[in-house]
């Protein structure tokens, strides 16, 4: 992970000035400062590598709002944050958000007391939550402890499940806690080239994996993503040797799933990835702009790369649970023979849990 | 101060007029002004201004044109102080054009680019694009800050009409030679809007996908053979190079498509039968509409509609979704 990725300057509302992490974190930036007040309009005046503890004033659980006509795994997203400086070309955030800066939400206790109620209460809703929807769960997690204070939470829970998202390899923090198997750790992957040339500040593909192998070690399980997947000059050969890499450092039998999503933007964000990254060529393969608005690889070539990589991987393992991220059940049927129709992919990873 | 109270009527030798620093005229016809000069002789005089001994030409440079064609050695011209200000002498420019004419995309063009020489970018924004009959926004200032500077093909295009302002401004990152040899492709064809900024567009991204300049996807040989088949008028050339250039920038896309025409063909419905085959190949809903205006016409759909069951090419257009 590159330094010029870490925040440099920090703004605290000053609603939460007194609470621990705001004292922690101004003890650590020396030019830290207090405002009176950061409200969510707010958070795009602030500039890159400023972290900007805010009160977040809404709810800090939504359910991952899916995408009409492809198939959703149904989580429920635990919002503690948004933007991301990782800088990945492809980053969708580049299409939702205006928010150069960092922005943490500094009531944690208001925000952990509602994922307790939520747990204690769950109705009929999914049990498996996570972070990294719209930051990276770990970016962060050496200055607000986030992700740890969640672990803590959800290992009371024993029917519900905690999955962290990262392109980092932050994890030894979370290495000593006492998890009790309730928090998965998850790396989104990719193949080496991709990595490489599109990932910008994240840890190396290696690094990743050996992070992998630590949460391992340390008894968690782990989830890969392969998100997106990137047709690209020797793709499968790219694609080979990761998924070879994964199964060489981590047991199959403690992957809880991978997932497979195949690059997909919206038009906004075809406009933003030329102009920001220049030297980037992921948005000139062949696209269609597919019912959500969104555009899509072809079908053929997105069912092409997902048999190859459901091929690989089941070559390695064949118990490991793969999964499709937001796809067509057109598209399941042509890669796994079936589709598991509108809550049947919840339901699948429901038995993870 | 009001520096056209100030000026002198007096008449000027045409050869001392050197030079235009504020021209907002581009691509124009002098025809019809030159023909009223030739009967009327010149009713508004032109303003100048002294400068290094000679003078500048502040407004009426159509006026100039045509008068040095009509090979008029004195001309009449309003001579303002020569300490007047660049700023007020642009103003007097601008407004003097503004109120007898419409401004072309290039004069505007070339408007702003004085204007941005001279004012800051907030104020040309806020005052002066709306005189232009522009919004008051800094996009649009860049907008049209970018154009003036895609050099004098470019600008004699968008004088005509026959360039559209998108497309311009998405060829800005060629070099000029190559820029020009795109905008001569785009005159000759005399393509549409949307056409410009489709073949515009496929060609760049061509190009940015393979590493390759615009000039190397319009010289490979499929290309040049539309290019150079003089038997082609301008709209079946233009035709035919967007479908070559479509088929090289989505070539899985426009096979299966082909196929699925040549599909749809081979099923040989009646003609009150339509099948409407769903775009984007995403397994989306197909739809079939049957046209009748008797219980004949009816039953006969039907029938083909059950032929329509058993063909080989219907499984075949689903399995292309």
């Amino acid at each position: 992970m590159s330094g010029d990725q870490f925040p440099i300057d920090l703004v605290v509302e000053a609603a939460l000035e007194k609470t621990p992490l705001a004292r922690a974190l101004l003890g650590r930036f020396p030019f830290g400062r207090v405002v009176a007040r950061v409200r969510p309009a707010d958070y795009a005046k602030y500039p890159a590598r400023t972290l900007v503890l805010a009160r977040h004033p809404g709810r800090f659980i939504k359910p991952c709002p899916g995408t009409k006509g492809y198939l959703c795994c149904g989580l429920q997203i635990i919002h503690f944050g948004l933007g991301c400086s990782i800088g990945c070309t492809y980053c969708i955030l580049q299409g939702y958000l205006d928010t150069p800066a960092l922005v943490v939400f500094g009531n944690v206790q208001e925000g952990l007391e509602q994922v307790r109620r939520r747990l204690d209460s769950p109705g009929r809703g999914s049990r498996r939550y996570c972070t990294g929807e719209f930051t990276d769960s770990l970016l962060l997690e050496d200055l607000t402890g986030w992700s740890a204070r969640l672990i803590k939470l959800f290992a009371d829970y024993p029917r519900a499940l905690l999955e962290l998202k990262t392109k980092t390899d932050r994890v030894d923090s979370l290495l000593g806690l006492n998890h009790r198997g309730r928090t998965v750790v998850s790396f989104s992957v990719n193949a080496p080239q991709v990595s490489a040339s599109e990932e910008g500040g994240a840890a190396p593909l290696a690094e990743r994996i050996a992070a992998a192998s630590r949460a391992v070690q340390a008894g968690y399980r782990v989830g890969f993503h392969f998100d997106p997947l990137i047709r690209h000059p020797g793709w499968q050969e790219g694609y080979a040797r990761t998924v070879a890499d994964l199964f060489a450092a981590v047991p199959a039998e403690r992957m809880a799933w991978i997932s497979l999503g195949a690059f997909r933007f919206l038009p906004r964000l075809g406009k933003i990835i030329p102009e920001r990254h220049p030297g980037s060529r992921i948005v000139y393969d062949e696209f269609i702009p597919a019912p959500d608005g969104k555009y899509r690889y072809l079908r053929p070539l997105r069912v092409q790369m997902y048999r190859a990589l459901v091929g690989l991987i089941r070559e390695a393992d064949p118990d490991v649970p793969v999964y499709l991220c937001m796809e067509s059940r057109r598209v399941w049927q042509e890669v796994f023979g079936f589709d598991p129709g509108p809550r049947g992919l919840a339901r699948m990873l429901e038995a993870r849990v | 101060m009001n520096w056209v109270q100030e000026a002198a009527y007096t008449r000027v030798r045409e050869e001392r007029i050197k030079e235009a620093p504020f021209c907002l005229s581009w691509g124009f016809d002098l025809g019809p002004l030159t023909r009223s000069l030739e009967r009327l002789g010149l009713v508004s005089p032109l303003v100048v201004r002294p400068h290094q001994g000679d003078y500048q030409l502040i407004c009426g440079y159509r006026r100039l044109l045509a008068l040095r064609a009509l090979g008029q050695a004195e001309i009449a011209a309003w001579v303002l102080p020569a300490e007047t200000p660049a700023k007020d002498l642009l103003d007097l420019a601008l407004l003097e054009n503004l109120s007898h004419r419409t401004f072309n995309e290039a004069e505007k063009a070339l408007a702003v680019s004085y204007l941005a020489g001279l004012h800051p970018p907030d104020r040309v924004a806020r005052h002066y694009l709306p005189l232009l009959g522009l919004s008051p926004r800094e996009e649009t200032r860049k907008r049209y800050l970018t154009l003036a500077g895609l050099g004098p093909a470019a600008l004699t295009l968008l004088s005509r009409g026959r360039l559209d302002p998108e497309t311009a401004l998405s060829l800005e990152h060629l070099a000029g030679p190559e820029r020009d040899a795109l905008l001569d492709l785009l005159d000759r064809l005399g393509a549409s809007r949307s056409k410009q900024r489709q073949i515009v567009a496929w060609l760049d991204e061509i190009g940015r996908r393979e590493g390759r300049s615009v000039a190397e996807v319009l010289a490979e040989p499929p290309a040049r053979a539309v290019l150079d088949d003089d038997r082609l008028v301008r709209a079946e050339k233009g035709k035919r190079l967007r479908a070559y250039l479509y088929s090289r920038r989505f070539p899985e896309r426009s096979r299966l498509e082909a196929r699925q025409v040549e599909l749809a063909a081979g099923l040989k419905l009646p003609a009150n039968l339509r099948l409407d085959l769903p775009q984007a190949f995403e397994g989306l809903d197909f739809q079939v509409r049957l046209l009748f205006s008797s219980r004949t016409e009816f039953e006969a759909g039907l029938r083909a509609l059950g032929r329509l069951a058993g063909r080989p090419e219907l499984d075949a257009l689903l399995d292309l979704g």
